[in-house]
Parts: C-alpha cells; sequence; structure tokens
C-alpha cells in the first residue's frame, strides 16, 4: 500500500524498554522496520474500534496481491467451489449422514 | 437503515476484498458494495462456514498475505457465527442443488438475517432456493440487487419509482 508523504503525520511515542525490547524482537523477527510494526498495531487497534469486520483494510492488502498475481474472479469463484468441496468432504459429509442414519424412521 | 443484516456468501466477500475494481480500474459493483459497509449502511454476518472457505482460499492463493487475514478476523472471533450442527446441515439438503452448499444455507439459517448476498444464481437463487429464504424471512440478493435495495440501482424490468 503507497500513501503520499504528505498524508503521513508523525507521532512519537514513549514506551516503557521492556515492551520496546519486545517490539524491536518482533520487528526482526518479521524482518520489517520497527515503524511498520508499530502502524500495523495501531490499524489493528483502530480496526477493533470500528468492531466492523476490517474488509477494506483486508482489500487493500489483497486486491493488490490478486492483480500481481494476474487471478481473475471466475479463477477464484472456481477455486471457492473447489474447496468448498473438499471442506464438505473432509468435515461435513460423514457427519450429516450419520445424523440422517441416526433419525428415527 | 444501519440494522439492515446482510450474510455474504464467500464468493461475494471474495469479490468485495479482492476485487472492488474492474479490470478496467473502475470501481466494482462489489467495491460499490465494500464501500456501502465501510460507510455503515449495512451489517455483515458472517459465518465460520463462510471465513473457513475465505480461509482455505487465501492459504491457497495467498499464502503470504494469509496471516493479515488471520490478525485482522482474530479480534472479532466473537461476532463469527456458529457452525451450524450436522442435523441443521442435513435440514437443508433437499433444497441445494449440490450437496456441498448445504454447510452454507445452514449457516444462512442459523444467522437471523434479512439478505443472503450472493452472485452465484445457480446455487442460491434458484426458485426452490428462493422459496427457501423466503419461508424463513429472508430474500436472496445479488450485488446489484443489494444496490437497488440502497436506490442506487434500478431493478432491470421495474419503472423507477416517482
Amino acid at each position: 500500500m503507497t500513501i503520499a508523504i504528505n498524508n503521513i503525520r508523525r507521532i512519537t511515542l514513549r514506551v516503557p524498554s521492556q515492551l520496546h525490547r519486545a517490539l524491536t524482537q518482533a520487528a526482526a523477527e518479521r524482518d520489517v522496520s520497527l515503524n511498520r510494526l508499530a502502524v500495523e498495531a495501531l490499524e489493528l487497534y483502530a480496526v477493533q474500534q470500528k468492531r466492523r469486520f476490517p474488509l477494506k483494510e483486508l482489500s487493500a492488502i489483497l486486491a493488490p496481491a490478486a492483480q500481481t498475481k494476474g487471478l481473475t474472479e471466475e479463477e477464484m469463484m472456481r477455486h471457492i467451489k473447489e474447496v468448498r468441496r473438499r471442506i464438505w468432504q473432509e468435515r461435513y459429509r460423514e457427519t450429516v449422514e450419520a445424523s440422517r442414519k441416526a433419525e428415527p424412521a | 437503515m444501519t440494522d439492515l443484516r446482510v450474510f455474504p456468501d464467500t464468493g461475494v466477500l471474495v469479490a468485495m476484498i479482492m476485487f472492488p475494481r474492474d479490470r478496467h480500474g473502475q470501481v466494482s459493483l462489489a467495491g460499490e458494495v465494500l464501500q456501502l459497509y465501510d460507510e455503515g449502511a449495512f451489517d455483515l454476518l458472517l459465518s465460520r462456514v463462510v471465513v473457513d472457505e475465505l480461509d482455505e482460499v487465501v492459504d491457497r492463493d495467498f499464502l503470504e498475505h494469509r496471516h493479515h487475514l488471520l490478525a485482522f478476523l482474530a479480534p472479532f472471533e466473537d461476532q463469527l457465527l456458529r457452525w451450524p450442527t450436522p442435523e441443521e446441515i442435513q435440514a437443508v439438503l433437499p433444497v441445494v442443488v449440490d450437496a456441498d452448499d448445504a454447510p452454507i444455507f445452514a449457516a444462512a439459517l442459523v444467522a437471523g438475517l434479512d439478505i443472503v448476498l450472493s452472485n452465484d444464481f445457480q446455487t442460491f437463487h434458484t426458485p426452490q432456493a428462493k422459496a427457501f429464504w423466503k419461508q424463513h424471512g429472508m430474500k436472496v440478493e445479488s450485488l446489484y440487487g443489494l444496490l437497488c435495495v440502497f436506490g442506487l440501482r434500478e431493478r432491470k424490468g421495474e419503472l423507477p419509482s416517482t
């Protein structure tokens, strides 16, 4: 996601050294900057406050990814059908058939 | 109309998230519906059945972004609708064209919703399915149909209201 420089605001935080160490370590493990990690954490907080599913935020990440991969909506719908069939076979079919057999005739 | 409860199937959810614009860069119908949701025009009821499918699709096609999906949805665990029971799934089998669609139908039934949102006309908009939704006090809309509900499009074949 690209954000124009003039849309950036700076905030300075004072955090306990222990938290600072933990965040620095987490950023290093994910190979992102401490700033990036903090921005992601704040975005997540903002989403939680809204109590609405963060579909637009997810879309900002996944829509460009779909475009980069050249995936079309038709392909994705086909993938969903395939996934649905597999989930049915692996998770539901057996228990649903068992419940049908358990019904009194 | 902020208390309208809309249950999206996995297809429209994926369309809203991944295809808010068409190949020419224009806002798609899914993008318009996403914008409406973001503005608070309606409530989305997300079922664990739908989220399971979304997770599997993301895992398959966007593995490197799956952690975003999980992190973004984790705070909303308590808002996800429960999985339907085997008995609830079995009860809807006579209505569905393919048995593998039954968990979605059953999930919609346990949701207590107003509108099932799906662009899968061969599954969710069949005369039998429509009768089923109606019988349970719901109706099914496509993305276009939902925009009609909000007065942003006109129903095809209908005269504009005066």
